[in-house]
């Protein structure tokens, strides 16, 4: 394995004279920041800096541990991790309220840069991304000239860090990557595959979870070299089509190609939830943030010229257990108020009084494009009163015109979706 | 008003003028919430490496309730999209607290939308 763990400060100079010509075999990058929202709040604030902290939504609130700083992480705190957990493991713990603006924007301008070297850039999260440099790189002295400038760009602009794997393709990227966290940089050659593979444990490849895990196990499969010599007709009759795909896996193969994120596939649904300050049964605070909700996925909708037929609610009670029922409408909407019908609608058929309500979700499927032309969009009369609002809206900010009951609203979770994507590039000059 | 979290952010509207202003205080940070217009000096520059519209201004001092801040460090910028307006967070220190200094580039003007400290 020679060729892992390089160090960030390796010779630079040595780097820029080697002559990289196109390399035969795909070169994939995969980048990660370290302990991103973590990292971005210490930088913001120096005295945070060498302490544990934890980034939350709220810290007051019912949320999660969202990222916490490497100095919280050696304590044992996790992501996903309960504020109550974390204070358990780690009782000086300091709290801070996430700044989504702050964390999107940096993303942004950090995948601007990403550009500059490669256009095949996909995006797997606010925090990680996968470039593909087969055809690029040598234009930038090759794979670990681009990774160090990528390196020296983030710490410059941001004080941030990232670890980076270089592989032949995602799967391994991603997984060389987190071999040497933080400040990491490690590269694994295709001829280095199958010695890594050999005794690597199955659930440190990325797609095997818990329950994948125990299956393998329980076939005798610990290791991905157990994996990938096991036979594929046995794997597939467990595992369906999956079964291939897992043998491929455990070698250490993975053809998925890195795919940029304007090119991913379409939107299939929208939705919003949120989670109750305090469980409820008050039909009219239920009423209200279904309302919000509704609202919200009316106005994502509209502006992505989105309408959709099939209206989902989602009801977790104070005990977790979740329901989920759905509605398809003969029409096409896009208006907030309708799907706020459909929803109390489908709540007074999904609500068992007096129980405890924690959270609530609501979600347009079924969705089409550019239908407002068509004589199946419902509610087109209220379509000029509607880009009148949202025009407002847009100027002013989001419920800067609301419906009177959204007087009082909760003001909305400081969260970032998971399928969140940068919108219009920022601009960038190298 | 005291409450048990730590770090609160201002990003949500809060009363201008300081009889708005919120003390959110733990034994770690401190963080005084507000929204009051500053009188702000800084650099813009739009020559020589740069990558970033956040790039081209720097805060360089501001007074704020008649007292004169020079600033030490420009510790993070940020960029926001409110409505039509873009507006730029600069965290600045001092080089005993962390102000949040917030420049709209529509209405062009300076705010003070929170203080942090130890």
């Amino acid at each position: 394995m020679t060729g892992f763990g390089i160090g960030v400060g390796m010779n630079r100079s040595a780097i820029a004279s080697r002559q990289s010509p196109i390399p035969r075999e795909r070169v994939v990058m995969h980048v990660d920041m370290d302990a991103f929202f973590a990292s971005v709040e210490q930088q913001t604030f120096p005295f945070l800096r060498g302490k544990p902290i934890g980034v939350c939504g709220d810290p007051d609130g019912r949320t999660v541990i969202a990222a916490a700083s490497y100095e919280a992480k050696r304590r044992g705190v996790k992501t996903a991790m309960t504020i109550p957990e974390a204070r358990k493991l780690c009782p000086e713990i300091i709290l801070v309220s996430g700044h989504p603006a702050k964390y999107v924007d940096t993303s942004t301008r950090i995948l601007a840069l990403y550009a500059t070297f490669t256009d095949l850039v996909e995006v797997f999260s606010i925090d990680e991304a996968f470039l593909d440099v087969t055809q690029t790189a040598h234009l930038f002295h090759g794979p670990e000239a681009v990774a160090h400038s990528i390196k020296d760009f983030i710490k410059e602009h941001f004080g941030l860090t990232c670890s980076i794997g270089i592989a032949p393709n995602k799967l391994l990227a991603k997984l060389s990557g987190e071999m040497h966290k933080p400040d990491g940089l490690t590269i694994v050659s295709q001829c280095e595959v199958a010695a890594l593979m050999e005794d690597l444990l199955v659930q440190e490849l990325c797609g095997i979870g818990p329950k994948t895990q125990e299956k393998l196990n329980r076939l005798g499969i610990k290791t991905c070299g157990e994996l990938g010599r096991y036979p594929e007709k046995q794997l597939t009759g467990i595992f369906g089509i999956n079964g291939s795909h897992l043998k491929r896996m455990g070698q250490g193969n993975d053809e998925n190609p890195v795919l940029p994120y304007v090119h991913e596939p379409a939107t299939k649904s929208m939705g919003h939830s949120f989670t109750l300050e305090k469980d409820t049964r008050d039909l009219d605070e239920i009423r209200r943030h279904l309302l919000q909700l509704s609202e919200q996925v009316g106005r994502r909708l509209r502006k992505d010229n989105f309408a959709g037929r099939t209206v989902s609610l989602v009801l977790r009670y104070a005990d977790f257990s979740t329901f989920i029922k759905q509605h398809s409408l003969k029409n096409y909407i896009d208006d907030g108020l309708r799907i706020h019908q459909v929803g109390m609608k489908l709540f007074g058929e999904l609500y068992q009084p007096p129980r405890l309500v924690r959270l609530l979700g609501i979600s347009v499927s079924g969705l089409v494009r550019n239908l407002k032309q068509t004589t199946a969009f419902e509610n087109s009369r209220a379509g000029s009163l509607f880009e009148s609002l949202d025009s407002v809206n847009d100027k002013y900010g989001e419920f800067s015109v609301a419906r009177a009951r959204l007087q009082e609203r909760t003001p909305a979770p400081r969260v970032i979706s998971p399928s969140w994507r940068p919108g219009a590039p920022t601009p960038v000059t190298r | 008003m005291s409450t048990s979290g730590a770090l609160q952010t201002s990003f949500w509207p809060v009363e201008d003028s300081s009889a708005g202003e919120v003390e959110l205080e733990e034994a770690e940070v401190t963080h005084h919430r507000l929204s009051e217009n500053v009188k702000v000096y800084a650099i813009y520059n739009e020559t020589g490496d740069r990558k970033f519209p956040h790039d081209k201004l720097r805060p360089i001092m501001f007074i704020w309730r008649n007292r004169e801040y020079r600033v030490q460090d420009v510790t993070y910028v940020w960029r926001e999209i409110q409505g039509q307006a873009e507006v730029y967070h600069f965290a600045v220190s001092d080089g005993a607290n962390v102000f949040e200094l917030s420049y709209n580039a529509k209405a062009l003007d300076w705010t003070i939308t929170g203080t942090y400290s130890e």
